[in-house]
């Protein structure tokens, strides 16, 4: 009878080169993981903030929103809507189409409850009341904004092409490009309104 | 089988039940908005909606959007239910402050003082927690919040009755003297620096113009620009934005800003009647900065300061602000002191209101750009001379931002007390009311309305009697005499005295009928005085009457005064009631004597009454106004009554006290004690009708506009939740829809149990937006109805009926 010796298990033979290529392939895996578990996540839209004991939320990423440029500055505007001088205030806007006009609906339902919130903290309570125009131009000249009823011109993004916050003679424009351009630039100006910060 | 039956019979009774019960769980009433769109959590209520916009929307749909937006904004408060009081103020009243018993000049006798269990004004300010129309916020500047806090002083207002003070006269006033004893503060409770914006900007030198710190002192717009160690500079006047069509007003000027540019600014200053008084050019100017000058043909000098401004390429003018005041005062410092008297620049009065001056107070040691934490700017009222106000007056703080009023007693119900000298009359025995006891006797009447003369056996009358006897007393001394006390019987109209008299020889002890038929000691009875009978507090009115020789020779002395306080020497009251007939001698001979007030019969002198007030005794016989005494009875004009020898005066029905109120008057009765509970609107609240999901869903929903322009409205009549004949099926509305007509419906469980969806439409967008002023007025006309459907066609009541 011969002697033959069995080997139990499997062998496996794997050249210097080969063995290399898998210690390579196991770290990439290996760091893969430690980067999808611990490393910076994709940035979630902020869109919910805490207002002194509010939390307000809105239609959109604040962040995102925080971005929008604002003229002449944060502290312009809010000293311009968020005074205890305010009485009234008067939202304008010009008529897009009947599919399109939804969007004002939108920012006005934004704006007032959380503007009323902003007030409520100075103790103030001004009216509100939406106004038509026709005409962008001159629109100043033609609602004679003052230091008590200031005015806020919504410019549909039908009639821009700009995204932004700026002022006028007691005015205050809010102005996108898209809806969503929109949306934000009404949140920049509740976020300046408010003096919301540290998003 | 029989189990089949069983699960029939069950299902049949649920049916059944089912039935009977649905009318209980009745619809939602459109009354309760917006209550049934908010939620309960942790004490916080807060808006549980969602707003569906149409995708469809015509402009006035917008508008619409804007009134809801702000009625659901607004709706932070609304009433869950109330108790009912009366108060003719918002603010704080005071009943209860006491008429004071001390010199007018002690500190006990202001507002703030009162008797153990009645109520005062606080001893400290008064502030937002006495009435609400004092503020306790806060300003927001350059990002941060300054709180604030305003408080009225009026600790140095007192109450005064003094009879020996010229313009008081024993009537109750409410004095405020000359050096400001009515102060108002607005106090910052946190420092305020101007550094934070800018180091260099914000002292009396340099002041910030760009970024001042607006507020309001009484209501009125001042704007901070500057601060020192010990003053202030505010731009201060009638301040407002003027146009070419709209002025700015100050002393029947108008100030109209008619053309300008970015540099320049004409204002033209018109008279009441429209007519040009002059025109004054600003130039070289920058809108941001202030610039000023003055008048030159107004009276008085006026300056006008512009502080910001805005104009069209063709020179019209949108908008200038502008600040008009007094020569030198709209760019104005304040120190430490309010000068109301000095004319010009020096002058601190406070705008339209010249005896109140402005001044600032620093805490601590002040500094340039800074006001410490606990500083204050107060304006104070300073009066040329001392004021006195009687019940009903008020006073107003500038721009009746509050109003200090002596609202006047505590109660408006007396009892009119008279007593008199009296005779002749008979009087009659108690037992059978017609054997004559006394004939042609004479002696004193004290009559009362209402009957609240108490006798000593604590029967209440309208009018009581001491009587003289003109008989002597059979078998008595001789000098002895008879006397009485009676009263008047109502049934028979008759004086009834004691059985025993006359002459009998010995008194009739009865209770409360007394009788001396040997009047060898003096002769007292003490009256009870009680509003009514049941009158808060019993006073004493006691009768002393002195025997003998002495009749006659001094003075009989009639003494009020409260049985409380019933001890010798502190009557408020005396009243010095004399025989007017001839000294009786030894005996009576054949008539009763006859009295009379003071030395003179029938003739008004000033020591005949004696009454105390602030602790001082005063003669009181020829007064013509009413006294108030140190136990709080009213004293009436005496220049009439005395000359009849009688003394009339007022008990209250309740301890008197003095009622004063501070806040704003109303006028009328209201209805107050509200509980209120705060809605809090912080969700997303309008979506698109194409952006509704579920989660939408699973909330109340208002839904604005019809069928035709919003989805989820047709999607409410597709589910049957709301009546086909509301359907838009090819822009054609359903039969339902009345012409030029709005509509608010309430459905339960519209798209989740328990959700409601609130639907507000019309037939044309007009009448959308006349649904949404509706609901903007909740209050006044959606309040009360109990039903869900309802039809609009004018915002008013009648113009709301059910479907």
């Amino acid at each position: 009878m011969a002697n033959i010796h069995q080997k139990k298990g499997i062998e496996i033979k794997l050249s210097r080169r080969r063995l290399y290529f898998l210690f390579g392939l196991f770290a990439v895996v290996a760091v893969a993981l430690i980067y999808f578990y611990f490393g910076p996540k994709p940035v979630q839209p902020l869109t919910s903030i805490q207002y002194y004991n509010n939390v307000l939320n809105f239609r959109r990423d604040l962040r995102e929103a925080s971005k929008i440029p604002i003229y002449p500055d944060e502290l312009a505007v809010r000293n311009e809507i968020m005074n205890q001088l305010v009485e009234n205030v008067t939202i304008a806007f010009k008529p897009a189409s009947e599919t399109e006009n939804s969007l004002y609906s939108l920012e006005i339902y934004e704006i007032i409850p959380k503007l009323m919130i902003g007030y409520s903290r100075i103790k103030t309570s001004p009216h509100f009341n939406a106004t038509i125009v026709s005409s962008y131009e001159n629109i100043e000249g033609a609602i004679h904004p003052t230091m008590n009823n200031p005015m806020i011109v919504l410019v549909h993004p039908v009639y821009s092409n700009e995204t932004s916050v700026s002022m006028g003679f007691h005015t205050i424009y809010i102005k996108g490009k898209t809806a969503k351009d929109f949306d934000l630039a009404t949140i920049r100006f509740l976020l300046a309104a408010l003096d919301i910060k540290d998003i | 089988m029989r189990f089949e039956k069983l699960i029939a019979s069950f299902l049949a009774a649920l049916m059944t039940l089912l039935t009977a019960a649905s009318p209980i769980l009745a619809a939602t009433a459109l009354g309760d908005f917006p209550k049934f769109l908010t939620t309960t959590t942790d004490s916080v209520t807060s808006l549980n909606a969602y707003i569906v916009v149409g995708s469809s929307a015509k402009p006035e749909d917008i508008v619409a959007a804007a009134d809801i937006a702000a009625t659901l904004g607004s709706s932070s408060s609304y009433k869950l239910g109330s108790t009912t009081t009366t108060s003719t103020v918002t603010g704080l009243t005071r009943d209860g402050i006491n008429v004071c018993d001390l010199a007018a000049s002690a500190a006990t006798c202001n507002l703030t003082y009162a008797a153990t269990s009645l109520t005062a004004f606080p001893i400290g300010n008064l502030t937002n927690s006495h009435f609400s129309g004092l503020k306790n916020s806060v300003v927001t500047w350059e990002s941060s919040d300054y709180d604030y806090q305003e408080k009225v002083d009026l600790s140095g207002v007192y109450m005064t009755h003094s009879l020996g003070t010229d313009k008081i006269n024993g009537t109750e006033k409410l004095r405020v003297d000359t050096n400001g004893k009515i102060r108002y503060m607005y106090v910052f409770t946190k420092e305020f620096n101007f550094t934070v914006k800018d180091a260099t900007k914000g002292t009396i030198a340099a002041p910030q113009y760009t970024y001042p710190y607006k507020f309001k002192l009484l209501g009125k717009d001042f704007t901070l620009v500057g601060v020192g160690a010990t003053s202030i500079k505010m731009l201060s006047g009638s301040t407002g934005t003027s146009t070419a069509t709209k002025a700015v007003e100050y002393g029947g000027y108008k100030f109209y800003a008619t053309i300008g540019s970015t540099n320049a600014m004409q204002i033209d200053v018109k008279d009441k009647d429209g007519n040009a008084v002059e025109t004054i050019l600003f130039t070289g100017i920058t809108s941001g900065t202030v610039a000023t000058k003055s008048t030159t043909k107004t009276s008085p000098i006026l300056d006008v300061s512009l502080t910001s401004f805005g104009t069209l390429t063709d020179g019209t003018v949108i908008g200038a602000d502008l600040v008009v005041g007094p020569s030198g005062t709209t760019t104005k410092e304040y120190d430490g002191s309010a000068d109301v008297e000095t004319t010009g620049t020096a002058n601190d009065a406070f705008p339209d209101a010249a005896r109140w001056g402005i001044l600032y107070h620093p805490a601590g040691t002040g500094a340039d750009l800074k006001i410490p934490a606990g500083s204050w700017i107060e304006v104070k009222y300073m009066p040329k001379e001392t004021e006195y106000y009687v019940a009903g007056d008020s006073i107003s703080l500038p721009n009746n931002y509050a109003t200090l009023k002596f609202e006047g007693w505590n109660t408006d119900k007396f009892a009119t007390i008279t007593v008199k000298a009296y005779g002749s009359t008979n009087a009659y025995t108690v037992t059978n009311k017609t054997t004559v006891a006394f004939s042609d006797a004479y002696g004193f009447e004290i009559s009362s309305s209402p009957d609240s003369i108490g006798s000593t056996s604590g029967n209440y009358y309208e009018k009581a009697y001491i009587l003289f006897s003109p008989t002597g007393c059979t078998g008595c001394a001789s000098n002895s005499y008879q006397v009485a006390v009676g009263f008047k019987d109502k049934t028979s109209g008759k004086i009834l005295v004691n059985d025993k008299a006359p002459g009998s020889g010995s008194d009739d002890l009865a209770a409360e009928y007394k009788y001396d038929a040997n009047l060898t000691d003096p002769f007292t009875y003490n009256f009870s005085l009680s509003y009514g009978g049941v009158g808060e507090n019993s006073y004493r009115l006691a009768f002393s009457i002195q025997n003998g020789t002495v009749l006659g020779l001094n003075p009989t002395t009639v003494v009020v005064d409260f049985v409380k306080a019933g001890v010798a020497g502190s009557e408020k009251l005396l009243m010095d009631f004399r025989i007017r007939t001839s000294a009786p001698g030894n005996s009576w001979g054949t008539s009763a004597p006859q009295f009379m007030l003071g030395n003179t019969s029938a003739t008004g002198e000033d020591a005949e009454i004696l009454v105390k007030t602030e602790g001082t005794t005063y003669n009181a016989g020829k007064k013509s106004t009413e006294i108030v005494t140190d136990d709080a009875f009213l004293l009436q004009s005496t220049s009439s009554s005395s000359s009849s020898d009688a003394v009339t005066w007022k008990i209250p029905s309740k301890t008197l006290a003095v009622k004063v109120s501070f806040g704003t008057p109303l006028g009328t009765t209201e209805t107050t004690g509200t509980y209120k509970e705060s809605v809090v609107i912080t969700s997303p609240v309008a979506v698109l009708d194409s952006e509704v999901t579920a989660t939408h869903k699973a909330k109340d929903l208002i839904v604005v506009g019809g069928p035709c322009v919003n989805t989820v409205a047709q999607s409410l009549v597709d589910s049957g939740k709301l009546s086909a004949n509301y359907t838009c099926a090819g822009d054609v509305l359903g039969s339902a829809w009345s012409t030029d007509v709005g509509y608010i419906i309430v459905v339960d469980d519209g798209f989740t149990t328990g959700q409601q969806v609130m639907f507000v439409a019309g037939t044309k967008a007009a009448q959308t937006r006349t649904a949404a002023l509706v609901l903007q007025q909740y209050k006044d006309l959606l309040a009360g109805l109990t039903g869900s459907s309802y039809k609009v066609t004018a915002a008013t009541t009648a113009g709301i009926t059910a479907v």
